[in-house]
């Protein structure tokens, strides 16, 4: 069974240092791209109660892992000044945003609207599903594809993530493996 | 040692005793703007710490 995390829930950790165990800085936005199916970096702040922004961001491929308590990086030289970074950490996009968008089936029911993203603990930012508001009310959450193109208005995933919705982390954790194993992914 | 004084009083004497803002009255003055000043801050960097999970999608 996976671990699974909401990137909400990233927001406010410390990044700590593997090798020297250094608290260095502390994530402020979670970047995510859809199109990808994975986070792609993250903003930070410095550490400590009234200190501010720090410069430097920390693109994905720099994260040794991202864990329930911290995130891992190898030292402190794996922060990425902006000017070196990708654009999308950089400089994210934040008006065409995935969170807000109804999520419909290919048979066109409404499953609901997303309202997070759920990474698998332990990853570098790989994220397996939605945390979704769902349309007969309450929350619930939903595997994802592995990938999956969006770009319009609303999010269609395959008629069988319906049978997949979960009330809890745990059991959406218990249903990765098996939906992707359904759709063949795996 | 006087407080902050509301107005001019007469004396006994006839004389009138001008208002003035005591050492207490400009120390609480002191303390106020201090307060308001460091509230003020702390919201202004709290709001600057903040962030979000930003989730894009790509172009149509």
């Amino acid at each position: 069974m996976k671990l699974l995390m909401t990137a909400s829930q990233i927001r406010g950790l410390p990044v700590v240092t593997v090798r020297g165990g250094e608290d260095i800085a502390e994530v402020r936005d979670v970047i995510y791209s859809a199109e990808a199916g994975r986070l792609v970096g993250m903003t930070l702040n410095q550490r400590g109660f009234l200190s501010g922004r720090r410069r430097e961001v920390l693109p994905a491929e720099m994260i040794h892992a991202i864990g329930q308590h911290a995130v891992m990086v190898n030292d402190e030289s794996e922060l990425v000044a902006p000017e070196d970074a990708p654009e999308n950490v950089a400089h994210p996009a934040t008006e065409r945003n995935v969170l807000g968008d109804d999520v419909l089936t290919e048979g066109g029911t409404s499953l609901g609207k997303v309202v997070d993203l759920v990474l698998l603990v332990g990853s570098n930012g790989e994220v397996v599903g939605y945390q979704i508001d769902k349309a007969i009310g309450g929350h619930g959450y939903i595997p994802l594809p592995a990938q999956l193109a969006v770009s319009g208005d609303a999010l269609v995933v395959p008629d069988i993530t319906e049978e997949f919705v979960r009330d809890d982390l745990v059991g959406l954790g218990a249903a990765v493996d098996e939906f992707r194993d359904r759709l063949g992914l795996t | 040692v006087g407080l902050l004084v509301t107005g001019p009083r007469r004396q006994r004497d006839n004389s009138v005793r001008i208002p003035e803002v005591g050492v207490v009255g400009w120390l609480i003055v002191v303390i106020v703007v201090l307060i308001v000043a460091v509230v003020a801050f702390v919201i202004t960097r709290r709001r600057r710490r903040g962030g979000g999970v930003i989730a894009t999608k790509g172009k149509r």
